[in-house]
């Protein structure tokens, strides 16, 4: 810059420095510790014997007390979220996918047959199309939640049923159907995955959807995933059988 | 011990003076400007990169339609990313309105990018990419980057020239003239050296402390996976899970070293890139090369390795944010020279320019 250019400019108040000056630096320090509350990790930890979590084990850890306290109480609810600056710059990109995800969509007409077969992503759509259709398939991602303790077994009351549970029941080592069963199932006695309930939302309103844009009166969602294959896999590869996929049936719905 | 004092002083006063000096001085508008356009024209790809399926992706009636949108509301489970405001959900079920929106926001786009009424456009364009970040089922944190570009860009405008510019009434509510893309052009009258402006150099400065704050995050993260110390981190996105079979991995036995080798050493200058980032991202000369090579280089593997599309132009953007004044008027000059030796070459008659050639190497023969 040269100096003559410089001497055009009016010099900026000491009053309006100071406040750029603190709105600038609350405004990183607020991003800087949104980054820094984020939970790290997978750490290995080895603390022992005691109530509260397995004695060892992999887990993650939480951000630093200050940072978390400033976080939730005020960066998140009333800066960060307004904004829309929600990333806390760990990116997924980072980290392996534990799951690579293709699912198939079955369109069927009033009588159950199968009108048309969709597959996503979509081998012809565009890159930009296909793009987006990966991130929704792996929003569908495994692993699913293990379902929680059912604690005591549930009565009904008068007069109304027990609402039932949806769980994916293996049928064998590579297909599993999502299921309702009864409460007092004897399925449910013995631990079970079910569906988040993310993935079930999501399913039902793309099948909602595609079930509007095709007019079809019935749609079934059937997700294939692997495991991701591994480095380790160039020097032993694994069983013919880990490179096959799994089948997930998330049944028929009907919009 | 008052010389210790007075030393004292001194030193506060040139931490002070260092302070001023890098959030306080005025700086030409060019760099910011460049950014505007560059930056507004990412933003009108990436919301063309929707065309056809807009509907599908964002409206209440597509892949996440309101009733979901309620459900997920009412999820005690985290979802992976957080719903907030868009102004798209305002069109509810009606197609129409939602299409009405989606052109509108292509045209605010353009605007901005053109650098018509940026005040406005500005806010408006941070509006729209935020807008568009709407459907969690779809979104990717590129999507997110775009947003922190055009929030900076919005302060960056609405601050520009209101201290130092000179403006009319008009120019301070709407944006100064001389932001519009060939203004030259345009008002060849009223085309003046643009004065210099604080607001520019302060929204620079936070787009480049908040990218910082990026890559070393980025980096401490990746510090805590496996993958990048064993140096295998870009062999997933190389070899996917999908496409690979027994066979194939049996095969690639046979280049393993060498591509696990070369994968493990361009991951790690990746890491090294990342660490030292905020050691090379102010420092002039050579290290320029290090800083806009590298974010190319970034780019590429972005784009070609790990298929985002966003990563890599906000990284390079990011990165150019941290050029000096005179470095943009380089940029600019050289650009500008460029263009005028190709019009100049496209306007002057082939017949003309063989004898002059002819004319120069005969006289240097002499």
């Amino acid at each position: 810059m040269s100096p003559s250019s410089t001497a055009r400019a009016r010099p900026f108040p000491l009053g309006l420095q100071v406040a750029c000056s603190v709105l600038a630096v609350g405004h990183l320090l607020l991003i800087g510790l949104f980054a820094l509350a984020q939970d790290s990790g997978p750490w290995w930890y080895d603390v022992g014997p005691n109530d509260v979590m397995p004695p060892s084990g992999v887990n993650h850890s939480p951000g630093p007390v200050f940072a978390r306290a400033i976080t939730v109480n005020f960066t998140e609810p009333y800066y960060v979220v307004p904004l829309r600056m929600t990333h806390n710059y760990h990116f997924q990109s980072n980290r392996r996918p534990d799951y690579s995800v293709y699912f198939e969509v079955f369109l069927k007409n009033e009588r159950g047959d199968v009108l048309r077969t969709l597959k996503f992503p979509d081998d012809k759509a565009s890159f930009w199309v296909r793009h987006r259709q990966e991130i929704l398939a792996q929003n569908l991602s495994p692993p699913d939640q293990q379902m929680p303790p059912r604690g005591n077994e549930k009565v009904a009351a008068g007069g109304k049923d027990l609402p039932k549970v949806e769980i994916w029941v293996r049928e064998d080592a590579h297909t599993k159907r999502l299921k309702p069963v009864e409460e007092t199932d004897d399925l449910l006695r013995e631990s079970h995955e079910v569906a988040s309930p993310w993935a079930k939302t999501l399913v039902k309103s793309y099948l909602r959807y595609l079930c509007r844009e095709h007019g079809a009166a019935s749609a079934e969602l059937v997700r294939y995933s692997r495991r991701t294959v591994l480095p380790l896999d160039l020097y032993a590869p694994r069983p013919e059988d880990t490179f096959k996929e799994l089948k997930s049936y998330f049944g028929e719905m009907k919009p | 011990m008052s010389n210790d004092r007075s030393n004292a002083g001194a030193e506060i006063g040139l931490a002070g003076n260092a302070w001023t000096r890098f959030w306080f001085t005025p700086i030409p508008t060019t760099g910011l400007h460049c950014l505007r356009v560059l930056s507004g024209l990412l933003f009108c790809a990436w919301l063309l990169s929707f065309l056809g399926n807009q509907v599908g992706f964002f409206s209440l009636t597509g892949w996440l339609d309101a009733e979901a949108y309620r459900e997920l509301q009412n999820q005690p489970t985290p979802i992976p990313a957080p719903i907030g405001w868009s102004m798209l959900y305002l069109a509810g079920n009606s197609v129409a309105l939602f299409q009405t929106m989606y052109w509108g926001s292509l045209l605010i786009l353009l605007l901005f990018t053109l650098g018509v009424a940026t005040r406005i456009t500005g806010v408006l364009t941070w509006v729209v990419v935020v807008s568009f970040l709407a459907n969690p089922a779809i979104t990717y944190e590129g999507d997110y980057m775009l947003a922190i570009l055009a929030f900076y860009l919005m302060i960056g405008h609405l601050m520009l020239g209101q201290w130092n510019g000179n403006l009319s009434i008009a120019e301070r509510i709407l944006g100064a003239r001389g932001d519009i893309v060939g203004t030259r052009w345009l008002f060849p009258q009223a085309a003046t050296e643009q004065p210099l402006s604080h607001g520019a150099n302060l929204m620079m400065r936070l787009l480049q402390i908040h990218f910082v704050i990026i890559i070393l995050t980025s980096v401490l993260h990746k510090f805590q996976l496996s993958d990048w110390w064993a140096g295998v981190a870009l062999w997933y996105p190389l070899n996917p899970t999908l496409q690979a079979t027994r066979e194939s991995l049996i095969r690639a036995q046979s280049s393993r070293e060498t591509v696990l080798f070369f994968l493990g050493l361009t991951g790690y200058l990746v890491l090294a890139w990342q660490l030292a980032f905020p050691l090379f991202a102010w420092r002039t000369g050579w290290w320029r090369g290090i800083l806009l090579g590298g974010a190319m280089l970034g780019w590429i593997g972005a784009f070609f390795i790990f298929k985002l599309p966003l990563f890599g132009p906000f990284t390079v953007l990011c990165c150019l944010s941290f050029l000096r004044p005179e470095e943009w008027t380089w940029i600019t000059d050289r650009l500008r020279s460029v263009w005028t030796s190709i019009a100049v070459g496209k306007s002057e008659p082939a017949s003309k320019k063989v004898p002059v050639a002819a004319g120069t190497e005969t006289n240097i023969k002499k």
